[in-house]
């Protein structure tokens, strides 16, 4: 006979001890006694033994060895060793006594817990042949709870090991109270699932006409796929709550007389001597499909259905009725669709019979092809209604693009009929490319063309879209080719709506990129849309187009001149430039655009509109009138949960129905970037105030009469005088006159200044804003700061140790916008942040300007940079630019020499160049 | 931490539950609970011949005076502090039910699965006192259940020092309705497991043999299963279980503990 090992389980866990023993002699080492529970002739007696009675640590290296001599010492190897491998995984947690003493504990899962039943069923005798205190019948401590208390003083004594730091509770071998951490401790519990929840699992019965049944059960909450019903528990408690920990029973009372109160349906549970299983009336299940289930949930009990029922049972789906596909033409977004609901299950409609099975039933679930279902009464109501009602095409189209129609009643699937599913399937496959029209002057970029292909289609189905590339990529560029593709295929005039700033711009671009198409302003007093041209392009402002709608809804009696009217026609394509501009839904701007009828629209901006929804839903409203709803429905179910919430499905819906609408490339794009050229120019031109006119026109007219009785060197001051006071009145009357201010709302440029930084701050780009003059820097400096804009100066009067610190900031990306004027423009200053340049005014001297373009664009400057040149309509700014890109073509040098050219012309040269037309 | 603390579990004659003293509290009022007011109302009964040493026994549990109380299977101790600089030793008795009375109580609380939940809940329903008394027993104890003693030169019954402990006994009454249980002689374990075992209907092998103990004699007649193979330990020690943040526990120093005792039975698994 070899040693006999016995564990003794302790208070706290790690005071646990191996006995070794051997009911037959003294054992090596022996240090105690110990009464054991021997086998004897009349049954078990105790006997009093000499034992080696250690603690865990010490007994460690005898029980590590697997192959003892003893089936006592083998089984508690085995148990110390699946223990360890218990406490390797990372298997324990604090926890503490009944006595409240803090203690480890190790954390078995199923398999562990199924391994212990295991070895507790294997366990000789001796293994646990110590008896519990008391006189009488020998009572030995029962395996399993042996074996779990084994585990527990590995994991309260391995972590014991060490000097105590901090939370000596758990760190030090002396017992404590875990009092200052229950709180903390019952969240543990809580956390890991030492505890256990209720579940009410409904049961179908056998026949359809039977009773439904709910059973208890209990489910491990660390492990949830551990799940007894309580007639197990009440039958074998120990079994179970070896299984669940001790505390099970207790929380399964809890929580059925926790349930009992929130719904008294249960109370019945609690009236006998134990609870299994209660018969469920119809009304029961009513509850549980409704409040009652939404109240046991927040009881933290579980409600499990046939699996049958959580599978989709029948539900509705709306669809749009109408005759076969007629073509293209046959969707309108003005149309308004028939509607209807269909019940399917399973992808099958439902038959008359089976809706009419639900319409009749009794009780919220029957069976219905072979399984049961839930009876969705308001899904029943929608089917029985024979009303057919209409929705917009918009919304029909949105419902499309998600599958998804919300109604009142929430989301419901969605089919398309084949006219829309034809739509649908059009839009998403538009082609993604279209020869470049021929008459176009210029050559489109790969992603240029790309645009193209995407605007004649999203226009050609009638349905047009927003591109919303990042300024410089050439959006006007786009909508010229745009018109010139359309223009073959005779869809007639296109309207061009945008700021005042930019009319001028148009009007040159369409004259570069399309030479000989007939654009017209349809701007000033003596506006006229007469004598139109199928492939006229006519330019106008949101100032006239508010001012028209006015004066159309002042007349609607007809009395207006229809020539004169925007909305009195249907314009092939209407674009509305800056779009977000006419933002607010409600602005008049907004209105009138909405008011114009055009076969397709398209919007432009540059400024990132996915970003802020309600600006989103103005732009595509208009564009795409009805495709996202009503703007107090877009705020409730996408704008507000997508802002606030971060709701992903509001946002995934948004996407579905926006992505074929909405045209966005940045600069930064992988694709684009490659195909864009590192430097870009562009004069915009831009138009004088009123003051700026007459300042000018006066100027020019007692100038000129002094040059005209002039000579000399006299003569050439006139002139440089002349040319220096209309340049400073271009650029901002204030400036002329030397006033400090008012600065916003008297100069052109400075509202061309405003635009662009909306879109390249908007962009979180960086640009460069040069002028001559520093007064006009400072006048731009006070204004941006009006604004809330941040900006850096430096000019020649700034010592060089704040120049370079001011640099440094821009560098770094603490301020966006860097002013400058010429005299900082010596050499040194590094610039690269920016990634656009803005000449307030013009050098006339492109040698200097091409030095200040640099200072942002250098070798290693990985990003393009665009160079906006503002130049005031029509003045001697406009004659100067266009004077000098003509001899920029012929050589540089030409006009190196600064502005005294200008004083050599002739009187009349002179008068051409600076009168205003 | 001043919340009685229940010590011992595995019997009646080791259950016990101490009520440290408690801070003096002017405001504090007793029988907070219909079985609590029970227990007060069994206690004036008594006091009938002596009224007055009530209102001073509950100043002197108001001031803090009674120390800490160890309760027992039909008793309470306490060492109450008087007008002499050595505190009185007080013993409230209750009169134990015998086994016999006891399998009654049980079988009458086992009737109704709803008697555990709401004595588990903190509560002494009515219905488990009108059931017991269906089975002829009181299970609140009535004045002639109650016997004091302290060490006080006071004749009267109680003097006021027995007087404090009962209500501080009261107090406990109130939060915990085992406690009434206790002082009857059986702790809530006792009492748990006996519900359990009645619940089994002795159907079940795992039910009659009780929860935590095998006669030695089954033990030594049952077969051994095979032993299992001990399961294979991990290839590397684990990340110990997340434990839940807390403003006042040192969660990280808990995890580091745990981490490195994973290291260690990895390493003694080799």
């Amino acid at each position: 006979m070899g040693v006999e090992v016995t564990f003794l389980a302790g208070g706290p866990a790690r005071t646990g001890r191996f006995a070794f023993w051997r009911a037959d002699g003294p054992v090596p080492g022996a240090n105690d006694e110990i009464v054991v529970a021997v086998p004897g002739a009349r049954g078990p007696r105790r006997r009093r033994v000499a034992a080696r009675v250690v603690g865990v640590p010490e007994a460690l290296p005898d029980l590590l060895d697997p192959d003892g001599d003893t089936a006592s010492h083998r089984a508690w190897s085995a148990a110390v060793l699946t223990g360890l491998g218990l406490v390797a995984r990372g298997r324990l947690a604090p926890g503490r006594t009944a006595g409240g003493v803090a203690a480890w504990r190790a954390l078995p899962e199923p398999a562990e817990a199924d391994w212990l039943r295991r070895c507790a069923a294997a366990m000789p005798p001796e293994a646990y042949a110590v008896p519990v205190a008391g006189a009488g019948r020998i009572l030995l401590p029962s395996p399993d709870t042996l074996l779990s208390a084994c585990w527990d003083a590995l994991a309260d004594t391995l972590t014991r090991t060490g000097e105590p730091h901090a939370a000596a509770e758990y760190a030090g071998i002396p017992v404590r109270s875990a009092d200052r951490y229950a709180g903390w401790l019952d969240t543990v519990d809580r956390e890991l699932g030492g505890r256990v929840r209720l579940v009410v699992r409904v049961l179908p019965p056998d026949e359809p006409d039977g009773p439904f049944a709910a059973v208890l059960a209990m489910r491990s909450a660390a492990d949830p796929s551990l799940l007894v019903e309580l007639a197990d528990l009440w039958r074998a408690p120990a079994e179970v709550l070896a299984r669940f920990g001790g505390d099970a029973e207790t929380d399964v009372l809890l929580a059925l007389r926790r349930a009992a109160r929130v719904w008294p349906a249960l109370a019945p549970a609690l009236a006998g001597t134990t609870a299994e299983s209660l018969p469920l009336s119809d009304d029961d299940l009513d509850a549980l499909l409704g409040d009652a289930g939404e109240a046991l949930a927040a009881a933290d009990v579980d409600l499990l259905w046939p699996a049958e029922l959580t599978e989709r049972g029948p539900r509705i789906v709306g669809t749009t009725r109408r005759p076969a596909a007629t073509g293209p033409a046959a969707f309108g977004l003005d149309d308004l669709l028939e509607f209807e609901w269909q019940g399917t299950m399973d992808g099958e409609s439902l038959t008359g019979d089976e809706v009419a099975a639900l319409a009749e039933a009794k009780r919220p679930l029957i069976r219905l092809r072979g399984r049961w279902v839930r009876v969705d009464r308001s899904m029943v109501a929608r089917l029985r209604a024979r009303r057919h009602r209409r929705i917009g095409a918009g919304e029909a189209l949105a419902a499309a693009l998600t599958g998804v129609l919300s109604t009142e009643d929430g989301a419901v699937d969605f089919r398309a009929d084949p006219v829309l599913a034809d739509l649908v399937e059009r839009i998403a496959s538009l082609p993604t490319d279209v020869a470049t029209p021929p008459d176009l002057a210029a050559t489109l970029r790969p992603y240029q063309r790309r645009g193209l292909a995407w605007l004649a289609g999203m226009a050609g189905t009638g349905l047009g879209g927003c591109l919303a590339d990042d300024m410089g990529l050439g959006k006007t560029l786009q909508v010229i080719a745009l018109h010139l593709h359309r223009r073959t295929l005779h869809c007639g005039p296109t309207l061009v709506c945008c700021p005042t700033s930019l009319l001028g711009n148009w009007e040159r671009e369409i004259q570069r990129f399309a030479p000989g198409t007939p654009v017209r302003r349809f701007h000033g007093t003596a506006r006229d849309l007469g004598d139109l041209a199928e492939d006229e392009i006519v330019l106008a402002t949101y100032g006239v187009l508010r001012a028209d709608g006015a004066r159309s809804a002042a007349s609607a009696d007809g009395s207006a001149p229809a020539g004169r009217s925007l909305a009195a026609r249907r314009w092939g394509l209407m674009v509305a430039d800056e779009a977000q501009y006419a933002k607010n839904p409600l602005s008049r701007t907004a209105k009138a655009l909405r008011s114009v009828p055009a076969v397709a629209r398209v919007a432009l901006t540059g400024t990132p509109v996915e970003n802020r929804l309600t600006d989103l839903w103005s732009i595509v409203d208009w564009t795409t009138p009805g495709l996202l709803g009503t703007l107090e429905s877009f705020r409730h179910k996408v704008a507000i949960p997508i802002e606030r919430y971060g709701n992903a499905d509001a946002t995934a819906r948004l996407a579905a129905v926006t992505r074929p609408f909405l045209l966005r490339r940045r600069k930064t794009d992988p694709g684009i970037a490659p195909e864009l050229p590192p430097k870009t120019e562009t004069d915009q031109l831009v138009p004088l105030t009123a003051e700026q006119v007459t300042l000018y026109e006066a100027v020019v007219r007692d100038t000129m009469a002094e040059i005209e009785t002039a000579q000399g060197i006299a003569r050439r001051g006139l002139v440089l005088k002349l040319l220096t006071a209309l340049k400073q009145i271009c650029n901002h009357p204030a400036q002329y006159l030397g006033e400090p201010g008012p600065v916003a709302g008297r100069s052109g440029k400075v509202a061309a200044v405003d635009e662009l930084l909306d879109v390249i701050l908007a962009e979180g780009d960086s640009v460069l804003l040069f002028s001559q003059y520093v007064a006009m820097c400072r006048l731009l400096e006070r204004h941006l700061a009006d604004r809330g804009v941040p900006t850096l100066l430096v000019h020649g009067g700034v010592p060089v140790r704040q120049r370079e610190e001011r640099v440094r900031r821009f560098q770094a990306g603490e301020v966006p916008v860097f002013l400058l004027s010429l005299k900082a423009a010596g050499t040194g200053l590094n610039l690269t942040r920016a990634s656009h340049v803005v000449h307030v005014d013009r050098w006339w001297n492109p040698a200097v300007e091409d030095q200040a373009t640099d200072r942002a664009y250098r070798i290693g400057q990985d990003r393009a940079v665009q160079v906006h040149r503002l130049v005031t309509e029509n003045t001697v700014e406009d004659r100067v630019a266009k004077l000098i890109a003509d001899k920029r073509k012929l050589a540089d040098a030409v006009v190196g020499g600064g502005e005294t050219w200008l004083a050599d012309l002739s009187d009349a040269e002179l008068a051409d160049l600076v009168a205003l037309t | 931490m001043t919340g009685p603390r229940r010590r011992g579990t595995d019997g009646a004659a080791t259950a016990e539950i101490v009520v440290p003293r408690q801070p003096p509290a002017s405001r504090r009022r007793f029988g907070g609970t219909w079985w609590g007011r029970a227990w007060l109302a069994a206690l004036e009964q008594q006091a009938a011949l002596d009224p007055n040493r009530l209102p001073r026994g509950r100043t002197y549990a108001r001031s803090g005076a009674v120390g800490d109380m160890l309760v027992r299977a039909g008793s309470a101790a306490a060492r109450v502090r008087g007008s002499r600089p050595e505190p009185y030793r007080v013993v409230v008795r209750v009169a134990r039910f015998g086994d016999e009375d006891w399998a009654r109580v049980f079988g009458a609380m086992a009737g109704r699965l709803g008697h555990a939940a709401a004595l588990l809940d903190g509560e002494l329903p009515p219905d488990v006192v009108d059931d017991v008394a269906r089975a002829g027993l009181s299970l609140l104890p009535g004045p002639r259940d109650i016997t004091v003693d302290c060490t006080c030169p006071d004749r009267a019954v109680p003097c006021k020092h027995a007087a404090a402990v009962c209500y501080v006994l009261g107090d406990l009454m109130d939060t915990d309705p085992f406690a009434v249980l206790l002082l009857r002689g059986r702790g809530r374990e006792d009492v748990l497991s006996a519900l359990r075992t009645l619940r089994g209907n002795g159907s079940g092998p795992a039910a009659a043999a009780g929860p935590a103990t095998v006669p030695a004699a089954d033990a030594y007649a049952r077969a051994t299963a095979p032993l299992p193979r001990p399961l294979p330990p991990p290839a590397a020690p684990g990340t110990p279980v997340p434990l839940p943040p807390s403003d006042t526990v040192d969660v990280e120093a808990l995890t580091a503990l745990a981490t490195a005792a994973a290291a260690r039975a990895a390493a003694l698994l080799g």
